[in-house]
């Protein structure tokens, strides 16, 4: 294997490890978005609070898995190999 | 009746499903040549200029470069300022039309303010919903047809971009061009490695030779100058969703940062006081917030604490500039793979495919224009809180 085919490889292979951060993001969305809907089932009136906080939780958590997808995507389509 | 209608409802889901799932082996399955044919466009992060002042295209090298997404900046700033001084040029008292449509979204914006601020939204609640407005009409370009699709034709001049043939039915010289999706420009490597079927299929369409790239040990570039390699064309899109250039997002993060700060000066200013005086006391008080020393002064060992207190307050401003990076690529990212995904499944599925990405991104364009506001609302208000007002 020559140079020029390791990096492609190297490059193709840092991307997709880069997303393995996505479970992360994966969890912390579930789990804040469970509580949230528990806590509405038991507090319906309390229902548009709890949903505003909870986008902001999952934009929060999503975040981290988009960085995890920049990382990506500039691997991919930047970085010259 | 019913039961007739519930049978033909079954059957059209049948159909659509096999349809659906027929699409994707036709054009997923590697050995088939691709019945209809689409052009992957070219992923490229950056923006690609579509006029240059001072320099030449495609690269715009030494010149003033109006990027594609500036073009469609310009194309939201145009239509948002258009809309809204139409609706409001004429108000009437009872709205009907688009001014109604335009007060009840206000309405919608200046309740989600309200909820975060209470009496002060009227303050944080014009940078808000500009930013939700802008991004909101931002992201929805990207589901129109034509962009991100018509543009300037240029020749493929790096490495590791697929190029395409030019449509042979279009005559020389000719304003308007089409790449022709049969034949995607391969080297002789990745030509080898196809199926018979789509070598035949490549000889119908009428494809060029495979090109030859020097191979020399290594791949190496010198033996490339000797020869110009026809790599074959790419469309620079004219138009581009502004949310997919890293400097739209990276600018909208600035103004929210900088909102911030003043708006968090302007809380700090004691009540009733106006002048230079009174600003510099707002400063000072925001600044401590950062560098919160005043927990030294405490008595004895209550003075680690103290420190405890001035490097939480350091992190504290810290944060504020992790913001505007998390700011920008949530937004950037979102956008970014949104398109990427259309591209794709476009490419891959070009028959009812890209409906369901599209629905998805329709999704995702309003949620991160509602996301980018309501942080912009949270973090003004929060700059805005007086240490030891807030009770915490």
């Amino acid at each position: 294997m020559d140079i020029a085919t390791a990096t492609a490889l190297a490059k193709y292979l840092g991307a997709g490890f880069a997303m393995i951060g996505a479970i992360g993001a994966g969890i912390g969305i579930g789990l804040s978005v469970g509580g949230a809907v528990q806590a509405m089932g038991r507090n319906p009136d309390a229902a548009p609070l709890i949903q505003t906080n909870m986008i902001l939780g999952v934009a929060f958590a999503e975040a981290i898995g988009i960085f995890c997808l920049v990382v990506s995507l500039i691997l991919l389509f930047v970085v010259q190999a | 009746m019913t039961r007739f209608r519930k049978l033909i409802t079954r059957v059209v889901i049948i159909a659509v499903v096999m349809f659906l799932c027929g699409c994707t082996a036709l054009f997923n399955l590697p050995g088939l040549p691709q019945l209809f044919p689409v052009v992957l466009p070219t992923i490229s992060v950056e923006p690609e200029p579509v006029a240059c002042i001072g320099g030449g295209l495609p690269h715009c090298e030494g010149g003033f470069p109006i990027t594609n997404t500036l073009v469609a900046t310009l194309i939201v700033d145009v239509l948002l300022i258009g809309v809204f001084f139409g609706a409001a040029r004429r108000p009437k008292l009872v709205p009907s039309g688009v001014q109604n449509f335009l007060e009840s979204l206000i309405e919608i914006l200046y309740n989600q303010a309200e909820q975060v601020a209470g009496r002060n939204a009227r303050k944080i609640f014009p940078v808000g919903a500009t930013i939700f407005l802008f991004v909101f009409f931002a992201n929805y370009m990207e589901l129109l047809p034509g962009v991100d699709s018509v543009g300037y034709v240029h020749r493929v001049e790096e490495e590791g971009v697929q190029g395409y043939e030019l449509d042979r039915s279009t005559p020389e010289g000719a304003p308007i061009v089409f790449l022709n999706p049969s034949c995607p420009v391969i080297a002789q490597d990745r030509y080898d490695r196809l199926t018979d079927a789509q070598k035949t299929a490549r000889e119908e369409a009428g494809c060029r030779e495979p090109i030859q790239v020097a191979e020399a040990a290594g791949g190496s570039p010198a033996a490339e100058g000797e020869h110009e390699v026809d790599r074959g064309w790419v469309v620079a899109p004219t138009v581009r969703t502004a949310s997919t250039d890293i400097n739209v997002t990276l600018a909208l993060a600035l103004v929210a940062f900088t909102a911030t700060q003043v708006y968090g000066v302007m809380g700090h200013i004691p009540h009733g006081r106006k002048g230079v005086a009174a600003v510099l006391t707002g400063i000072k008080r925001y600044l401590s917030k950062f560098f919160n020393v005043g927990g030294f002064r405490r008595p004895g060992p209550g003075k680690i604490f103290g420190a405890i207190d001035f490097f939480a307050s350091l992190l504290e401003g810290l944060s504020e500039f992790v913001r505007i990076v998390s700011f920008t690529f949530r937004l950037f990212g979102n956008i970014f793979a949104g398109t990427v995904l259309i591209f794709v499944v476009m490419y891959l599925v070009p028959y009812l495919g890209p409906v369901a990405t599209l629905l998805l991104e329709t999704f995702v364009g309003l949620i991160q224009a509602y996301v980018f506001m309501m942080l912009t609302f949270v973090f003004m208000n929060a700059a805005a809180q007086v240490h030891g007002e807030a009770g915490h």
